[in-house]
C-alpha cells in the first residue's frame, strides 16, 4: 500500500513539475518553431496562386485611384481617378496612417480613447463599414485576403522600451475578429497572398500563418541580413530591406547569397533608401519626410528561378522632388526634377506613376522621363495610396532632354534642401563619359551660390575625370577682372588633375596664373608646384621673377609655402645658376625666414643625400674589396710547391753562386748546398739553416736568401728547402725536384724555369746530360769548368753508335764526393741517349749549355725503364748500382735521394 | 645685428658732403684741350650715384632705404635704372614702396616697365604705388596702364586708378572710366568730372538717383569747376541739380559759390538762385558731406 502510494505520488510530482516544463506549443510566433524548413516552405509554395502581371487595379474600383489623406483642414481622406483628376469620394477622418488599399476597402486609422482604432472605408462609397480596435498599438499596415482582413499593429521598431506586437484577422464586411495573436517583439506589415499571411517578425523572421486560422505553418529567418518589408504582388511575395528576395524555396537558406535576391544596380544614393516602405514604422498619414526618399520598382512576372526582373527595365530613385531612372545595369537613363514634393509613386511597366503633394499627377515615361499622363487631383495632398494600374500611357510629347542637361538641371536646382540629391546628380554627371561633362562641372563650381557641399562634391568628381581634361586648360585661360565682371577658374579644383595626368598643356596657363596678383593666396602654392611639376627649364625664368619679386616681400611673411614651392622648381629646373641663385637667396639677410629655411633643407636634403650615396658607394667598394680579397685567398694555394718556391729563388742564382763558389774554394769536396726553411703564410720565411753551415758561407747567403718573400699561400706555414747538387766541379742548382736544367752558368735562371716544367725524372736525365756536356769546350764555359781539370774523352759518343761502358772517370776517388762518384760510375755505363729522346729535349730546354758538345766526360742516357712506372731509381731509371762501401746509405727514404728537397 | 638708426638730418648731411666732394673732384680735373669736353654735371652726378650704390646694395633695408632717397634727391634720370634694379632685386615692403614713390616722382618713361611689373604685385599697397608712380610719368604707354588698374580686385588700386585716369587728362578712357562707375568704382566720378564733356554730363546724369548722391556731386562738382565746358552745360547741371534739391545739394551749391567769381555771370545767378529755392535743412553731419575726390 505504502508503496503504491509513493509511487502515485512520484507521478503527480513528476506531472507537477514536469508539466511546468514540457514546451506548450503555440499556434504561432513561438520561439521554438523550427525556421528556413524547407518542406514547410515547400507546402506553403504548393498552395501559392501561380505568378502573373497585374492587370487590374487592386481596389476593384475599375480604374485607376489615389486614396488621399489630404493636408489643411479639415483633414480628410477621399479617393481620386488618377486617370481624371476627379474627386471620387472623401470623408472626414483624421487619419493618422496612410490609406491602406485592402480590396474594396480602404483602412485608416483614427485616434480613439483606447488609442488607435483602425476604421474600414468602402473604397466605391468612401462610407465607413466597421471599425476595430488595434490594442492601443499603432496601426503598421493591413492586406486583404478574400474576404478576411489581416491587421498588424505593432511597438518598438524604434528602439522604445516596449517590444510587443499583434496581429488580428478580421471578417471583410463585418470587422469581426477571426483570429489574432499578441506577440513579444515587433511585428512588421503583413502581406497575403493565397491562403497565407506573411507576417514580418523583428526585423529577421517572416512567420507565414494560415490565412483562415492563423496558425503558423512556416518560418523563414534571415540570417545575414535585416528585414524591412514584405509585400505580395500577382508575381510573388517578395521581402527584404536594402535589397529584395523573392519567396521561393531558395527562400529556406535564409543567406542572401543563396537566395534569389537583387540589389539596386546604380550608384549608392543619399539617404539609404529601402526598396519599400519600411513595414515596421507607421506610415504618417499626414506630410512627412519618411517616404519621400524611396527606391521604387516593381518585380515582373517571370519564370526566371535565379533571377529578379524588374517590370519596365527601369529603377527609380526619388529624393523629394528629383527623380532618377536606371536601367538594370545601374546607368543612369534619365533625371527630373518635378515642381512638387512627391508624395507617393508607383512603379509600372509604361513608367512611374507620381502624385505630388501639389496633388498633380504625371506618369513619367519609363525611357525618357517625359510625361505620359497628367492630371491635377486640385487638392493639398498629405499622404497617398496609389492604386495605379490601368493608368492610362499616352504618347510621348516631345523630345527628350539629353541626360547631360538634365543633370546639370538637378544640379543647379536652387533648393538646398536637395543638396545631397544635387550632389548625387553631380557624381552621375561626372561619370558620363562626355567630354563636355567636364566644362559643365567647372560651370557648375564656378556658380556662387553652390553649396559648399556641392561644390566638394563638384572638386571630387573633377579630381576623378579622365576625359575632357582639355576643358582644364581652356579654362586656366580665364582670369579675375573686375571690370569685365569675370572670376577666374577654380584653380583648386582644376590644378589637381592636370597635374595628375600630366597635361603638359597647361603649362603656360598655369605660369600665368602663378604670376597673376589675383590668384588666390591660398592657391598659389598648388599653381606654383604645379608648374613645377609639369614644367621644364622654360619655367626657370618666371619662377626666378617669383622668387626674386617677393622674397622679402610681407605678402608671404605669414606663409612663404608657395616660395618655397618655387625655390624647389628652381633647384631641380635651374641648373648651376638656379642653385647660386639660391644660395645667395638663402644668403641673404632680408630673405623671408621661412624661405630661407626652406630653401636651405633643400641643400641640406642634397648633402644628406650624397653623404648617404658616398656611404652606400663606399660601403659597396669595401664589399666588392672585402670579395675580391676572399675571392683571392679562396684561389691561394694551400701550399707552395716546389716550383714556387724556386721561381722565388730564380732571380737570385746569381749571387748565391758566388757565394758558393767561395765556399767551393774553401771546400773543393762540397758537393751540395743546402737551404731548408720555414715559410709562413703571408709569404716571409724564417728559421733559415744553411748546408753546408761554415760562417763565411752563412754570412754570405744570408743577406740573399733571408729577404725573399714567397707567394702568399692558405697554410700558416710550410717547411721548404732548395738544394745546389754540386758535382763534378758544377754548380746545379737542384731544387730538388730537378736540379740539372739549372746547370748552365750563362742563364741559370731560365734554366730553372725549364726545369720546373718537366717531371723530376727526366729533369734528372737531363741533369745527366748536361753532367755530361759541362766539361765540354765551348765558347761560353761554365764557370765551374774552371774548377776541374777534366781529360779530354778518347772516343767521343756519337749519336748512332752508343757508347760502350768505358772506365770511370779517372778523377781521384778523394776528390768527389760519394754520390757523383756512384752517379758518375752508373753513367760510364749506360748508353747515350738516341737523338730528339727525352734527354735532348730536356737538354734543349736548357739556356744553351745543352746545345754545346760536352767533350768530357762522356755523356751518358738512362736506358728505357724496365717497367711501365716512371723510375724512381736516385739516376733517374738508371738501376742503382751495386752498393760500395764508401757512400753512405741515403739518408732519408730508401726510394728518393736524400736532396730532393721535402715539402 | 641691428644697424644704429641714423639721425634724421644724417641723409641730407651725407648729400650735401657728396655733392661737395663732386663738385671739387670735377673742378679739379685738369683741362686738356685735346680731350673732348665733358658735361662736370653729368660726372658730378656719376660720382654722386657711384657713391651712393653701396647703400642700395646694402643688406639693411634703413641703407637701401637711405640710398634711394639719396638718389631721389638727385632728381636725375641716370638714377632711374639703378632704382629699377634695387626694386626688382626684391626687397622689403617698406623699401619697395620707397623704391616706387621715387620712380614717381622722378616720372621718368625709363620706369614704366619696372612700375608695370609692380602693378602685378602681390601686394595692394605696392600696385597702389605702382599706379600712382605711372601717373606721374607723360608717356603715352600709361592711360592704358591705368585702364588695367580700374580691373583690380582692390577697392584702393581701382580708385587710385580712376582718380589717375582723371589727373592726367586720358580723355580716350573715358568709357572705360563710365564702365568702372557702373561697376561702382566710386572715385570714377571726379575723373569723368574732369574728362567728360557735354554728352558726357548727359551720360553721368543717367545715373543721378541710382548711385549716391555725394557720388553724383562729386563728380558734378568737377564738371562745374571746368572752365572748357560751356556754361549752358554748367546750367543744365545746377538746373537738374536743383530739381534734385536738399541739404546736400544747397551746401554743395554753397560750396561752389564760393569758388565762383563775384562777377561770374549767369552761372553764379542761377546758383544763388537755386540756393535761395533750396529750403536750408537741418545741420548736416560730417558723414553727410559729399566727397570732393582726389582732384580737389
Amino acid at each position: 500500500m505504502n508503496r503504491l502510494a509513493a509511487r502515485w505520488l512520484a507521478l503527480l510530482v513528476g506531472l507537477a513539475t514536469g508539466g511546468c516544463a514540457v514546451y506548450v506549443e503555440r499556434g504561432a510566433f513561438s520561439t521554438r518553431f523550427p525556421d528556413n524548413q524547407l518542406p514547410a516552405l515547400r507546402a506553403v509554395l504548393a498552395r501559392q496562386p501561380a505568378p502573373q502581371a497585374r492587370s487590374q487595379p487592386e481596389s476593384g474600383l475599375g480604374q485607376p485611384v489615389a486614396f488621399v489623406a489630404t493636408h489643411g483642414t479639415p483633414r480628410t481622406v477621399g479617393a481620386w481617378s488618377l486617370t481624371s483628376g476627379e474627386r471620387l469620394w472623401t470623408t472626414p477622418v483624421e487619419t493618422v496612417v496612410r490609406p491602406i488599399v485592402a480590396g474594396d476597402l480602404v483602412l485608416v486609422s483614427e485616434r480613439s480613447d483606447e488609442g488607435e482604432r483602425v476604421v474600414a472605408i468602402d473604397a466605391r462609397t468612401g462610407q465607413p463599414r466597421w471599425r476595430t480596435d488595434t490594442g492601443a498599438l499603432p496601426l503598421l499596415g493591413a492586406a486583404r485576403g478574400d474576404d478576411v482582413v489581416v491587421c498588424v499593429a505593432s511597438t518598438g521598431a524604434s528602439g522604445s522600451g516596449t517590444r510587443v506586437g499583434r496581429v488580428w484577422a478580421v471578417d471583410a464586411s463585418r470587422g469581426s475578429e477571426r483570429w489574432s495573436w499578441d506577440v513579444q517583439g515587433v511585428l512588421g506589415e503583413p502581406a497575403v497572398r493565397g491562403e497565407h499571411v506573411f507576417v514580418p517578425w523583428d526585423r529577421q523572421s517572416i512567420v507565414v500563418l494560415e490565412l483562415r486560422t492563423g496558425r503558423e505553418v512556416a518560418r523563414l529567418r534571415l540570417t545575414d541580413d535585416v528585414l524591412s518589408f514584405v509585400f505580395a504582388a500577382p508575381e510573388g511575395v517578395y521581402y527584404g530591406g536594402r535589397g529584395v528576395y523573392r519567396l521561393d524555396e531558395r527562400s529556406a537558406n535564409g543567406t542572401r547569397a543563396r537566395a534569389t535576391y537583387v540589389a539596386p544596380p546604380f550608384p549608392a544614393p543619399p539617404g539609404e533608401p529601402l526598396l519599400w516602405d519600411d513595414g515596421f514604422v507607421p506610415r504618417p498619414g499626414q506630410r512627412s519626410a519618411r517616404g519621400r526618399i524611396r527606391v521604387y520598382f516593381h518585380p515582373a512576372a517571370s519564370t526566371d528561378t535565379d533571377a529578379i526582373r524588374i517590370a519596365g527595365d527601369r529603377w527609380y530613385f526619388v529624393y523629394f522632388r528629383h527623380v532618377f531612372a536606371f536601367a538594370p545595369d545601374g546607368s543612369p537613363r534619365w533625371a527630373r526634377a518635378l515642381p512638387s514634393v512627391i508624395a507617393g509613386a508607383q512603379a509600372l511597366p509604361e513608367g512611374l506613376l507620381t502624385v505630388a503633394e501639389d496633388g498633380s499627377v504625371r506618369l513619367l515615361d519609363a525611357e525618357s522621363g517625359l510625361d505620359r499622363h497628367t492630371a491635377t487631383l486640385g487638392v493639398e495632398v498629405g499622404a497617398v495610396a496609389i492604386d495605379g494600374t490601368g493608368t492610362p500611357a499616352g504618347a510621348v510629347s516631345g523630345t527628350p532632354p539629353e541626360l547631360r542637361r538634365s543633370l546639370v538641371e538637378l544640379a543647379v536646382d536652387p533648393d538646398n534642401r536637395l543638396v545631397p540629391s544635387r550632389a548625387y546628380a553631380v557624381a552621375l554627371l561626372a561619370a558620363l563619359p562626355d567630354p563636355e561633362v567636364t566644362r559643365d562641372l567647372l560651370d557648375l563650381y564656378a556658380q556662387r551660390s553652390m553649396p559648399s557641399a556641392l561644390r566638394d562634391a563638384i572638386a571630387a568628381a573633377l579630381r576623378n575625370r579622365r576625359v575632357g581634361l582639355e576643358m582644364l586648360v581652356e579654362a586656366l585661360a580665364s582670369r579675375y577682372d573686375f571690370l569685365e565682371g569675370t572670376e577666374g577658374p577654380p584653380l583648386e579644383i582644376i590644378v589637381p588633375p592636370l597635374v595628375e595626368n600630366r597635361m603638359s598643356s597647361a603649362l603656360a596657363g598655369l605660369v600665368r596664373h602663378m604670376m597673376d596678383h589675383e590668384t588666390p593666396s591660398d592657391v598659389l602654392p598648388t599653381v606654383v608646384r604645379a608648374v613645377v611639376e609639369l614644367g621644364d627649364a622654360s619655367v626657370v625664368p618666371p619662377l626666378r621673377e617669383l622668387l626674386r619679386l617677393y622674397r622679402a616681400d610681407s605678402s608671404f611673411a605669414q606663409n612663404a609655402e608657395a616660395l618655397t614651392a618655387a625655390a624647389v622648381g628652381l633647384y631641380r629646373h635651374g641648373g648651376p645658376e638656379g642653385r647660386q641663385f639660391l644660395e645667395e637667396l638663402v644668403a641673404d639677410a632680408r630673405t623671408l625666414p621661412a624661405l630661407a629655411e626652406g630653401t636651405r633643407a633643400l641643400f641640406d636634403a642634397e648633402r644628406r643625400a650624397e653623404e648617404a650615396r658616398a656611404r652606400a658607394e663606399a660601403e659597396a667598394a669595401a664589399r666588392a674589396a672585402a670579395a675580391a680579397a676572399a675571392r683571392a685567398e679562396a684561389e691561394l694555394p694551400r701550399r707552395l710547391s716546389q716550383s714556387q718556391i724556386n721561381e722565388t729563388f730564380a732571380p737570385h742564382v746569381e749571387p748565391l753562386r758566388a757565394c758558393i763558389l767561395q765556399e767551393l774554394e774553401r771546400n773543393p769536396r762540397l758537393a751540395q748546398v743546402r737551404f731548408v726553411f720555414i715559410v709562413e703564410g703571408e709569404g716571409t720565411a724564417r728559421d733559415w739553416t744553411y748546408a753546408p753551415s761554415s760562417p763565411p758561407f752563412v754570412d754570405c747567403v744570408r743577406p740573399i736568401v733571408e729577404g725573399l718573400t714567397f707567394p702568399r699561400f692558405r697554410d700558416r706555414r710550410q717547411r721548404a728547402a732548395v738544394t745546389f747538387a754540386l758535382r763534378a766541379g758544377s754548380v746545379v742548382f737542384d731544387p730538388g725536384a730537378g736540379a740539372g736544367a739549372a746547370s748552365s752558368g750563362a742563364g741559370g735562371s731560365d734554366s730553372v724555369h725549364t726545369a720546373v716544367a718537366q717531371p723530376w725524372w727526366v729533369r734528372l736525365r737531363g741533369r745527366r746530360v748536361t753532367a755530361s756536356q759541362v766539361g765540354g769546350p765551348g765558347p761560353s764555359v761554365p764557370w765551374w769548368i774552371l774548377r776541374r781539370v777534366e781529360p779530354p774523352p778518347t772516343q767521343p759518343p756519337t749519336q748512332t753508335q752508343p757508347r760502350q761502358p768505358t772506365e770511370p772517370t779517372r778523377q781521384p776517388a778523394e776528390e768527389q764526393p760519394w754520390w757523383l762518384q756512384a752517379e758518375t760510375s752508373g753513367a760510364t755505363q749506360q748508353n747515350p741517349p738516341p737523338s730528339g729522346g727525352p734527354a735532348s729535349s730536356a737538354s734543349s730546354g736548357s739556356s744553351g749549355a745543352g746545345t754545346s758538345p760536352s767533350p768530357t766526360p762522356p755523356s751518358t742516357t738512362p736506358p728505357a725503364p724496365s717497367r711501365g712506372t716512371p723510375p724512381r731509381g736516385p739516376a733517374g731509371g738508371t738501376p742503382r748500382p751495386p752498393p760500395t762501401p764508401q757512400p753512405p746509405p741515403p739518408p732519408a727514404e730508401p726510394e728518393t735521394p736524400w736532396w730532393i728537397p721535402q715539402e | 645685428m641691428t644697424r644704429p638708426c641714423l639721425p634724421s638730418s644724417a641723409p641730407s648731411v651725407l648729400l650735401g658732403l657728396l655733392v661737395a666732394l663732386a663738385t671739387l673732384t670735377a673742378n679739379a680735373q685738369p683741362r686738356s684741350g685735346r680731350r673732348p669736353a665733358r658735361d662736370p654735371r653729368a660726372a658730378a652726378v656719376r660720382a654722386e650715384i657711384e657713391a651712393i650704390l653701396p647703400k642700395l646694395r646694402s643688406a639693411s633695408p634703413d641703407e637701401v632705404r637711405e640710398g634711394i632717397d639719396l638718389l631721389s634727391a638727385l632728381d636725375r634720370p641716370e638714377v632711374v635704372p639703378h632704382l629699377v634694379e634695387t626694386l626688382r632685386a626684391g626687397q622689403p615692403d617698406a623699401v619697395t614702396d620707397r623704391a616706387l614713390e621715387a620712380l614717381g616722382a622722378l616720372a621718368h618713361p625709363g620706369a614704366i616697365e619696372a612700375l608695370t611689373v609692380f602693378t602685378h604685385h602681390r601686394r595692394p599697397g605696392a600696385r597702389l604705388r605702382a599706379y600712382r608712380a605711372l601717373a606721374a610719368i607723360s608717356d603715352p604707354r600709361v592711360p592704358s596702364l591705368l585702364e588695367r588698374g580700374l580691373s583690380d580686385s582692390d577697392r584702393s588700386v581701382r580708385a587710385a586708378a580712376a582718380v589717375a585716369l582723371g589727373d592726367i587728362g586720358a580723355r580716350g578712357s573715358l568709357d572705360v572710366l563710365f564702365r568702372a562707375f557702373e561697376r561702382g568704382v566710386v572715385e570714377a566720378a571726379i575723373a569723368i568730372g574732369k574728362l567728360g564733356d557735354a554728352r558726357a554730363v548727359e551720360r553721368f546724369g543717367e545715373h543721378l538717383g541710382r548711385r549716391p548722391l555725394g557720388v553724383m556731386l562729386s563728380g558734378y562738382g568737377e564738371f562745374l569747376r571746368r572752365t572748357d565746358l560751356p556754361e549752358a552745360v554748367k546750367l543744365q547741371i545746377v538746373a537738374r541739380l536743383t530739381e534734385v534739391s536738399g541739404p546736400m545739394v544747397r551746401r554743395f551749391f554753397e560750396e561752389l559759390l564760393a569758388t565762383l567769381p563775384e562777377r561770374g555771370g549767369r552761372l553764379r545767378t542761377e546758383v544763388e538762385t537755386a540756393i535761395r529755392r533750396i529750403p536750408p535743412g537741418p545741420a548736416p553731419s560730417s558723414a553727410s558731406t559729399p566727397p570732393t575726390g582726389g582732384a580737389s
